[in-house]
Order: structure tokens, then C-alpha cells, then sequence
């Protein structure tokens, strides 16, 4: 019998399931909280001060526009909106596909969530706040903002706007929140007071007396079933408010009744692909391989793919309904020949093809290819807003005169700092919480899902150091050190 | 790509303009001997509505005249017929046609009823200009259909958006309220956060 098959054999062995379990405890712990109060390694501190210097460049970028004005950016007289209202998209876009996952995966049970749950819900929280906060470059006028929810104009887009978009920041924070409540219980006892004062006190706060109790824990999990009914919903909305401040704008290309499922889809789609590239680069740079395993990223590439093929039945349906009637579709010949087709044909290859082309390929069904994939994704739906914003907008209402826009320095570095935020919000986020759901994954041990992914595991570290559960003396692993887990260092 | 696209819808509209040209001739002198002519201009001043007026010979009265409207599917296009009237005993017949959109637009007439023409034998420029001088309400400026009703919309969209606000936060409340109280109520077999 092979190693492998005998180390399988210990492991579901009915003495070593406790250990097992004890042992998987031990080990989502310590990979957990490690980021959290461990100390930071130079990669880290590199990462952080060169991605808050880009986030500095995009503030500085915003003063000057807002000295001289939306000009600096590119805007003018026809293109009027242009690259930031695509950014605010795409970033709340996004928010919705990390926020989607993790609620339809909650209500669904699906164990497997586990280990996904706290990267989708920390990828929501951070690009919702980007995208929103992206609406006042947008804005030429952005001191008067207050204005909105003061003198209220129910017949303006932007004020639907600002209600949906904060209704589901709300939602966000709240359901980032609740599953942390029994996370910072256990770190705040882990930390101890004389390590970070401040933190623990912090975390005593909002941990809310957590003792695990089973009454807390029914409580949190009918609050946390309510947050996530209401937030599938809640996305839904914000993206079909964000589609109608086009649909109800008179502009060729924009005035479509396809519009808000478009830009839902658009926006799973395109949520879906982050979650999984933001848990191909956590679980990489944070060495969270044992939880974070291939079947993560192929579930999530199916559902990503299916959700591709059907942005790609909208893309159609979008340009055949207004192309038949041929009143005008002028932005549609500027789309698919003219001078939009590069970054439209771009989309189809990089955002559609690839994608479903690398999910569809058994050999490429992987880590590396679902994050390719992904890569191109999130890429390729940026450039697809730029196409559904740019053709309409430049197009002539009267006469045969397009209007150009023309990226300039400050738009781009606004929109690399709303870029380099994600990555920056996360890694500061999860320095103060814990990269993984601790209760949750502690949950799927119980319930038994500890042992198919052990078994993964196993599998995928047969060329690894040995630091798997069973050791061959049928009690199950336990290593020199007690807790199940490798002797390698944890390096953030 | 685009100037591609524009040379082949160029030639495109070359060949037609030749074809429904050589069709003039044959059918003006195919059906009546004499030739046909149009004329587009607004019905009056202040308005919108275009007269299109065929002119077919002189005195050939009872003849059916189809007027035609070039459309774009895409990036072909193709003649519609709008509608048709009949030759009074001055040859003359005409159409009230209202545009839908603005800018260059082609409008054809043949001699025939639509069953029998699917081309106009000529074809007349036309530049459509959005609200005219004096016209005070364009097809987009009508009053919007959620007119009356808008406001009751309005509140009930607002309504479900506060009850929103009172799901989460009233669950968030909950939650910070009840939460510490349930710590110590029970001493059960839940999993305890271990130290």
C-alpha cells in the first residue's frame, strides 16, 4: 500500500477523526491569525508603501482636476461622462459579485464556502467603498454633495444613486461584521492585552461578550440568514439604479430596457473573477494553500464561466435589438469597426473566450488557468464599460461630428489608485482581522468536510514537506508541536 | 477596420443609388410613359410633418403612387414604404410623413401600390432638423408616461428602502443588544472559543 493511501486510511480512522479535527483547528487558527499579530515581512511593508504612494499619486491627481477642472481628465462638451463613471461601476460591480458569493453560498450551505468567505466578503467591503468614493471625481461640483440627500430631486438618477449605493454599503458592512463577531472573540483572547492594547480593547468591544454559546449561536445564524437574503436583493437593485442613470439618460446605445440585468450580470461576472484573484494572491502570499485548494477556484470558475456565457447572450441582445432598427446605431459601427472595435474585440478575446476557453479545457481547469482567466476577466469588463460609456456618448445627436475623449494623466492615475486601494485595503484589513473565517472553517470540521480536504490536501502535497495530519501511528497527526501544523514560518 | 467598413458601405450605397437610378427609367416609361418627380418640404413653417409630393407627368390623374423612406439595419439599408396616394387630375400626389429622428434622410416614390414596387424610381434628400422653430414639443418632450403616477411610485419605492434601513439596522441593534445578554444564559454544548 502506498503512503498516501495508508495516511487516507488513518486519517478517517474513527480514532484519529478527533485529532483530525483538533489538528484543523489548530492549523485554520494559526494560518488565520498569523497576519493578524504576527509581525509584517518586508515583501509585506514594500507592498503596502508602494501601493499607498499610487493610492497618494490618485488623491494628488484629484486636487489638481479639482483646481482645474473636469478637463484635466479628458472630459468635454461630448463626452461629458467617461472614464470615472466606468470605474464606479466597475468597482461596485465587483463588490456585488464578492458580496452574491458569499450570501447565495451561505443560504445554499455550502461548506466549501469556508475558507472564501471572509477574502469574498473583505473584497466587497473594500471595492464598495472604492467604487463609491469614486462617484466625487465624477462629480464637477463634488463640495455640493451634501446637497443630494438635503434637497432632494426624486426625478435625478444620481439621487437613486446615492440611496442604493449607501443602502448597500450598510449592507456590506454589516455583513462583513456579523461572522467576524465570533473571530474577534477568539483574538482578542489569542492577543492578549499587553500586545496591542488598543486592538484588544477594539476587539473585546465588538466581539459582543461572544462565549460560543449555542443560543449566540443560533441568533447569529438567523441574523446572518435575514443579511443575506437582503443583500442579494439590495445588489440587484444598486446595479439596476447604476444601469438606469444610463437607460433613463436620452442617448442612443444607453436608453435599453436590457440594461439592468446587463449590468448585473456584468457585475457578477465581473465579482466572480475578483474573488477569484484576490484568493489566488492571499492564498499564495499568505500561505493559505492547505484551505484554499483547487476545487475552490474550478467551483468558482464554473460559476464564473456561466455567468460569462450569459453577459455574452446580453452583449448580443444589447447590440441586435438596436442594431435591427438601425435608428441609431451608429455607436455600434464605432464599436464593432470603427474606433472602439480594438478595446470591444479585446473584451470578446480576453473576457469571454479565454475564460470560458480555460474553464472548458480540463488541462487548464487549475489554479493558474482559473486565475488567468480571472485576470482577463476583471480586465476585459473595465474596457467593456469603457465601450458601453465612450461609442453612445461621443456619438452626434444632430449633425455628423463624433466627439472624442482622450485618457489623460490624472484620469489615469486616479484610476490606478482606485486599483492599487483593493489590494491595499485588503492587506491592511486582514492585518487587524483574521484572513479566515475561523468559526466557519471550525464548523466544516465538525461537519466532517475536514476530511475531503484533507484528503486534497494530501494529495496536492505529495511533493511537499511532510506536514500532513496522519503520521502513521494510527492516533492521527499530531506534530512536535501540538497544533497540526507545518514547521515552515508563516511569512505575510 | 472602420475605414474598411465605411468604403464598403459607401460602395455599398453607390450601387444602390445606381440601381434605383436605371430603375427610374424603366419604370417610368414601363408604366405611364411619363416621368416622376418628388418634392419633400415641411407641411408648413412651424411644423414637423414633411409633405412628400410626386409629380407624375402632367394630368395623368388615378395613378397609385407608393412613398418610401430609406432605413439602416445595421449597416445596410433598404427602402420602407410609408404609405400611398392616388394622382388628382394634376398628376399630383402627396403624403403627410412625420420623421421620427433627425438628420439626412432619403424618401423614395414609385409609381404603384406597395404590393406591386418595392423601390422608389426616385429618391429626394431631405435634411430633418429637430424642433423646428415654434414647435413646442418634440416626440421626446411629450409628457412622460409615469407622469401622474410618479409620485405615488416614488413614495412606495421609498418606503421599501426605509423598511431596508430598519432590516439591517434594527438587526444590527439586535444583535449589539442581545448578544452580550446570551453569553451567560446558558451553559450548553456549543463550541466554546477555546484560549
Amino acid at each position: 500500500m502506498k503512503e498516501t493511501d495508508m495516511n487516507e486510511n488513518v486519517l478517517l480512522d474513527e480514532n484519529g477523526h478527533r485529532a483530525a479535527q483538533q489538528a484543523w483547528a489548530a492549523d485554520v487558527r494559526r494560518a488565520a491569525l498569523k497576519p493578524t499579530i504576527g509581525r509584517t515581512s518586508v515583501a509585506w511593508r514594500l507592498s503596502v508603501t508602494v501601493l499607498g504612494l499610487i493610492v497618494l499619486a490618485g488623491i494628488g491627481a484629484w486636487i489638481y482636476q479639482l483646481k482645474y477642472g473636469l478637463g484635466a481628465a479628458g472630459y468635454n462638451d461630448q463626452a461629458f461622462w467617461a472614464v470615472y463613471i466606468v470605474d464606479v461601476v466597475a468597482f461596485i460591480g465587483v463588490s456585488y459579485g464578492g458580496a452574491v458569493i458569499s450570501a447565495v453560498l451561505r443560504l445554499t450551505g455550502q461548506s466549501w464556502r469556508a475558507p472564501l468567505t471572509r477574502l469574498a466578503e473583505g473584497t466587497a467591503l473594500v471595492t464598495v467603498i472604492i467604487g463609491a468614493l469614486f462617484i466625487f471625481p465624477h462629480l464637477g461640483r463634488p463640495e455640493r454633495f451634501w446637497e443630494i440627500p438635503i434637497f432632494v430631486n426624486t426625478s435625478s438618477p444620481l439621487f437613486w444613486d446615492f440611496m442604493a449605493i449607501s443602502t448597500y454599503v450598510l449592507a456590506t458592512v454589516i455583513f462583513f461584521y456579523l461572522p467576524l463577531i465570533p473571530d474577534m472573540a477568539i483574538v482578542n483572547k489569542t492577543l492578549g492585552r499587553a500586545d496591542r492594547p488598543v486592538l484588544y480593547k477594539i476587539y473585546k468591544v465588538l466581539s459582543l461578550k461572544w462565549m460560543g454559546s449555542e443560543r449566540q449561536r443560533r441568533m447569529l445564524h438567523s441574523v446572518l440568514t435575514l443579511i443575506s437574503l437582503i443583500i442579494i436583493p439590495l445588489a440587484v437593485s444598486v446595479h439596476s439604479v447604476l444601469s438606469w442613470a444610463f437607460a433613463t439618460t436620452s442617448r442612443p446605445g444607453w436608453m435599453e430596457t436590457v440594461f439592468p440585468p446587463y449590468f448585473v450580470i456584468a457585475a457578477l461576472y465581473s465579482g466572480t473573477a475578483l474573488v477569484i484573484v484576490v484568493a489566488s494572491a492571499f492564498r499564495k502570499g499568505y500561505h493559505l494553500e492547505r484551505f484554499i485548494t483547487k476545487r475552490h477556484f474550478v467551483r468558482l470558475g464554473y460559476i464564473m464561466a456561466a455567468l460569462g456565457l450569459v453577459y455574452a447572450y446580453l452583449t448580443i441582445a444589447d447590440l441586435m435589438s438596436e442594431g435591427y432598427t438601425g435608428i441609431t446605431s451608429g455607436w455600434i459601427r464605432e464599436t464593432i469597426s470603427g474606433r472602439y472595435a480594438i478595446p470591444f474585440w479585446f473584451y470578446v478575446l480576453a473576457g469571454e473566450v479565454l475564460p470560458i476557453a480555460l474553464v472548458a479545457v480540463k488541462k487548464t481547469r487549475n489554479i493558474k488557468g482559473m486565475t488567468v482567466a480571472s485576470i482577463g476577466v476583471v480586465i476585459a469588463l473595465w474596457i467593456k464599460r469603457i465601450v458601453i460609456v465612450l461609442p453612445p456618448v461621443t456619438q452626434p445627436l444632430i449633425g455628423s461630428y463624433w466627439g472624442t475623449y482622450h485618457f489623460t494623466w490624472v484620469s489615469i492615475t486616479i484610476t490606478l489608485a482606485g486599483v492599487a486601494a483593493i489590494p491595499l485595503g485588503l492587506m491592511l484589513l486582514f492585518r487587524v482581522l483574521p484572513v479566515l473565517s475561523i468559526e466557519e472553517m471550525e464548523e466544516m470540521g465538525e461537519l466532517g468536510s475536514v476530511e475531503q480536504v484533507s484528503r486534497e490536501t494530501l494529495e496536492a502535497q505529495k511533493h511537499l514537506p511532510a506536514f500532513a495530519y496522519a503520521n502513521g501511528n494510527g492516533n492521527g497527526h499530531v506534530n512536535g508541536n501540538g497544533v497540526g501544523m507545518p514547521e515552515k514560518e508563516v511569512q505575510l | 477596420m472602420k475605414s474598411l467598413s465605411r468604403w464598403l458601405i459607401a460602395a455599398a450605397a453607390t450601387v444602390g443609388s445606381v440601381l434605383v437610378l436605371s430603375g427610374t427609367a424603366v419604370a417610368a416609361t414601363g408604366q405611364s410613359g411619363a416621368a416622376l418627380s418628388l418634392a419633400v418640404q415641411p407641411v408648413s413653417a412651424n411644423s414637423v410633418n414633411l409633405a412628400l409630393s410626386a409629380q407624375v407627368g402632367s394630368g395623368a390623374a388615378g395613378q397609385k403612387v407608393t412613398f418610401f423612406i430609406q432605413t439602416q439595419e445595421f449597416s445596410s439599408h433598404g427602402w420602407m414604404a410609408v404609405g400611398s396616394s392616388t394622382t388628382n387630375s394634376a398628376g399630383a400626389a402627396s403624403y403627410t410623413y412625420t420623421p421620427t429622428w433627425t438628420g439626412a434622410e432619403l424618401f423614395g416614390a414609385a409609381l404603384g401600390s406597395s404590393n406591386s414596387v418595392s423601390a422608389p424610381s426616385v429618391v429626394k434628400s431631405f435634411q430633418v432638423l429637430k424642433d423646428p422653430p415654434g414647435v413646442p414639443q418634440s416626440v421626446i418632450e411629450y409628457s412622460r408616461p409615469l407622469g401622474s403616477t410618479g409620485g405615488v411610485f416614488v413614495k412606495s419605492i421609498l418606503g421599501v428602502l426605509a423598511l431596508v434601513w430598519v432590516l439591517l439596522l434594527g438587526s444590527l441593534a439586535l444583535v449589539v443588544w442581545r448578544m452580550p445578554r446570551l453569553a451567560g444564559a446558558s451553559v450548553d454544548s456549543g463550541r466554546k472559543v477555546r484560549d
